[in-house]
């Protein structure tokens, strides 16, 4: 519910005062005196951009704009036109907010390799620059505080959104004009400003309705000394906001977008937009809300230091969703396009609570071939059920599950990264290492199985690794050497000093499988992040009525830990192998992984089975526990997405409601429902 | 439940009557570790089910040096289905890799008898069917090569 406040009872108590538009750069002055850079809306290169200002004579006095899909058009108004002495007639700026509270490239990660070997990790805090905003829009404010909930909001905090956001004084500016791209009441957004500014103006006549919406600025307008707006003033504030929100109408219809839109995930629609959209990005590039983002690890020469940032990234990108092997889930333009959309107005309610879009718009202008989110939306979604006489009802094909509750604390998974060294080597197989790492750092070492950590030194990539065991003085990492990076990792010398963060996702759920027979199913590199449960679930064998181990490896010499897992079966324990191909000197089983299951099923719900391996293999295999009358929340799974940061704030490893490198990695196959076969989620 | 029991419980889906005119067609063979069941190019003996043991299926490629084993059978399974599929000879080597039992049913009888048994070849042919379809299957996956390095990786 939008509330009124441009009224009288705000005059009678002085909230609101009239800033006349001579005195504006008093309060650019003020800001500045108070050791604030300022920030507001400029004209460069023929369209409006937020910029730092000196003065209020940058501001876009006599500028208002015209937009439509795909099309921005400043316009100067003539000298004696009405409106030529107003700054704010021109909607809002395409870059808006974001560039200042999330840059789109921050050093997140120093790391520096000293003359004596060990290593030194560093995180920049960002410098404290206080910092006033001029000219947010309604949009802005309801991005700034989507923003809030996902960099700040959510069990990671993105340590340097919550620096710059610290100290962040806003002067809002409420709508007095709309272009034909704007939707923020459909949204329920704007135009009236509602929250989250100091100050708010309207600009009214020769000058500001100016309301101070915070302590802070409240105390700026006392010292401005102004005069109280008149009624005059509040209502002439009241009733260009009005007209605005009647001339922009209802565009879009939010009741049930989240279900409609979540129900037509095979939409034919999303084809044809594909043949328009050319993922160039720039809708997520100009969009206040979009937040994901990639690492890029920029090193010295000889590689002993290295500074990794994070950089804005879209899901429109091709290597976006590229994960180990080169693929992508999302290879299409079709995927890309749904992704965006989809999350933008359905799934981010289930991670956030709130919508991903504030409706201004700025996507449908500045789309080079003018796809327009309100089309595509009504198209897509369909009509509301209700609202039209012949609509069918809603029958979502994907059910919509809530997120299984990880660590949920805000700011309780760690972010920062600690020093650790590698004490021991193991060749597993000619690309396969086990790297002990040494650490009495607690937090890892009472990582659990199925959780993974990142891994950084000087001059590579920050991957994501598996722990294949938790020791008492540290932990395991099985590596398999298939890039740059893992290469490298896979021939570093003992006494090397390597920087962790983690322990990450969520582990497998051993305590579900008490008192049933346990079943491990892994496929070649799959076998790693089980070792860790094979290891608990060993040590408290007398808690399952059974347990059963199937492995699958490409040949014989691919076999992975095979000293410890004869010792296993030599100790009773039931071990079952086949590999995919094999010479004559192997004797052993040769085929597929599911037809392990032929000599020994793992048959009825008294079975807990734990899965990791390729994708293909995983749904070959929850098929036929399926087939075994296996209920799906026996199954758990692993999975494989690309995750640059680990903690759910980089968007990368999304599937669906979830991200998977927070939200699991591990998950049951009833948790994942229709989306572990989805092509292109 | 006893091995053999076990091993012929794919038969079990043939009516008690065409079970019992089939097992007039039965005999047990016996295979040493390493022994030669089937030759690839040549014509096939006999339709077999693997009682006990395990039979790899090998290719021959010269220029590897060897044969690979492309799977192996084991208790349950069939063996030898090109018996009753033309052109009737062996796809593959089947060599015994340790003391294998199998009923073996004989290429030339069973196949005179499906000519006139339609009752035991409408029965008989879907499991054969069912061995070759779950073996192409299987071989479409091993084409994958799942496990197998792929593409450079991004780290």
């Amino acid at each position: 519910m939008i509330e009124r406040h441009w009224s009288a009872a705000d005059a009678m108590g002085s909230a609101t005062r009239f800033l006349p538009t001579a005195r504006l750069g008093e309060l650019v002055l003020a800001l500045r005196g108070d050791g604030r850079r300022v920030i507001g809306p400029v004209v460069e290169d023929g369209a409006l951009k937020m910029a730092e200002i000196d003065h209020a004579d940058a501001l876009p006095f006599g500028w208002t704009a015209r937009s439509e899909p795909g099309l921005v058009r400043l316009e100067r108004r003539a000298p004696d036109a009405a409106g030529a002495d107003r700054a704010f007639d021109n909607g809002p700026a395409w870059s808006g907010i974001k560039p200042w509270t999330f840059p789109s490239r921050v050093d997140a990660l120093a790391l520096e390799t000293r003359a004596d070997g060990s290593l030194a990790v560093r995180v920049d805090a960002p410098a404290s620059q206080p910092t006033a905003v001029i000219g947010a829009r309604a949009c802005d404010l309801a991005a700034l505080a989507i923003h809030d909930r996902v960099l700040a909001g959510g069990p990671a905090v993105d340590p340097d959104y919550a620096a710059r956001r610290a100290d962040l004084f806003v002067v809002a500016v409420e709508c007095a004009m709309a272009t034909s791209t704007c939707f923020c009441t459909s949204m329920d957004t704007g135009p009236e400003v509602t929250r989250g500014a100091d100050i708010t103006l309207s600009e009214i006549g020769d000058g500001f309705a100016a309301r101070g919406d915070s302590p802070a600025g409240q105390r700026l307008l006392d010292r401005l000394v102004l005069a109280p707006a008149t009624e005059a003033h509040l209502a002439q504030a009241a009733e260009q906001v009005a007209a605005v929100r009647a001339a922009m109408g209802h565009a879009v219809e939010t009741d049930g977008l989240h279900d409609r839109l979540l129900a037509n995930l095979d939409s034919p629609r999303w084809a044809e937009i594909a043949e328009r959209c050319l993922a160039c990005a720039n809708c997520t590039l100009v969009c206040p809300t979009c937040f994901c983002t990639g690492t890029e690890v920029v090193s010295d020469p000889d590689g002993r230091e290295s500074t990794a940032t994070r950089a804005w990234d879209s899901c429109f990108t091709a290597g976006f969703a590229q994960v180990v092997g080169g693929g992508s889930f999302r290879p299409q333009h079709r995927d890309r396009y749904r992704q965006w959309l989809t999350h933008k107005f359905g799934t981010w309610f289930d991670q956030f609570g709130t919508s991903g879009c504030v409706g201004c718009g700025r996507c449908v202008a500045w789309c080079p071939v003018g796809i327009d989110v309100r089309e595509e939306l009504a198209i897509i979604a369909g009509p509301v059920p209700g609202l039209v006489p012949d609509a069918p009802a809603l029958v979502p094909t994907a059910p919509v599950r809530a997120i299984a509750p990880a660590a949920v604390e805000p700011g309780s998974i760690r972010t920062t990264y600690v020093p650790t060294t590698l004490a021991a080597v193991r060749p597993e197989t000619a690309d396969t290492t086990t790297l002990r790492i040494a650490t009495d750092d607690p937090a890892l070492l009472a990582a659990r199985p199925g959780q993974f950590v990142m891994i950084a030194m000087p001059a590579f990539a920050i991957p994501p690794i598996s722990i294949s065991r938790i020791r008492d003085d540290g932990i395991e990492l099985t590596i398999r050497a298939a890039g740059p990076t893992t290469s490298v990792l896979a021939r570093i010398r003992p006494g090397t000093q390597l920087a962790l963060r983690g322990p990450l996702g969520r582990p497998w759920p051993i305590e579900d499988a008490y008192g049933r027979d346990v079943a491990i199913v892994a496929g070649g590199i799959g076998l790693a992040p089980l070792r860790g449960l094979l290891d608990q679930v060993l040590a408290e064998r007398d808690r399952f009525t059974s347990i059963r181990v199937y492995l699958g490896a490409r040949t014989p010499r691919d076999r992975l830990f095979v000293d410890e897992l004869e010792a296993l079966a030599a100790d009773g324990v039931d071990i079952r192998l086949t590999v995919d191909r094999a010479g004559p000197e192997w004797l052993g089983r040769v085929g597929i992984i599911t037809e392990l299951f032929r000599g020994a099923k793992p048959t009825g719900a008294n079975v807990t089975a734990f899965v990791c391996g390729p994708e293909r293999m995983m749904t070959a295999v929850t098929d036929l526990l399926g087939d075994l009358a296996v209920p799906p929340g026996h199954t758990w799974l692993t999975l494989e997405r690309r995750m640059e940061c680990g903690v759910g704030l980089c968007g990368h490893c999304q599937l669906g409601t979830r991200f998977v490198c927070r939200d699991g990695p591990v998950f049951s196959v009833a948790e994942l429902g229709s989306d572990l076969r989805r092509e292109g989620l | 439940m006893p091995a053999i029991q076990a091993a012929t419980m794919v038969l079990d889906r043939l009516s008690p009557a065409v079970r019992g005119r089939l097992g007039e067609l039965a005999h047990d063979a016996e295979f040493a570790a390493g022994a030669e069941i089937l030759r690839e190019g040549i014509d096939t003996p006999f339709l077999g089910l693997v009682i006990s043991g395990r039979v790899a299926l090998r290719l021959r490629i010269p220029e590897m040096g060897d044969r690979l084993t492309i799977v192996t059978c084991e208790a349950g399974e069939l063996v030898g289905w090109s018996a009753v599929v033309a052109p009737f000879r062996a796809t593959v080597d089947a060599i015994a890799t340790e003391p294998t039992t199998i009923e073996a049913f004989d290429a030339a009888t069973l196949r005179a008898r499906l000519e006139t048994d339609c009752e035991l070849a409408a029965a008989l042919l879907p499991l054969v069917l069912e061995s070759v379809s779950g073996r192409l299957t299987a071989s479409w996956q091993q084409l994958l090569d799942m496990f197998g390095s792929r593409a450079p990786e991004p780290w």
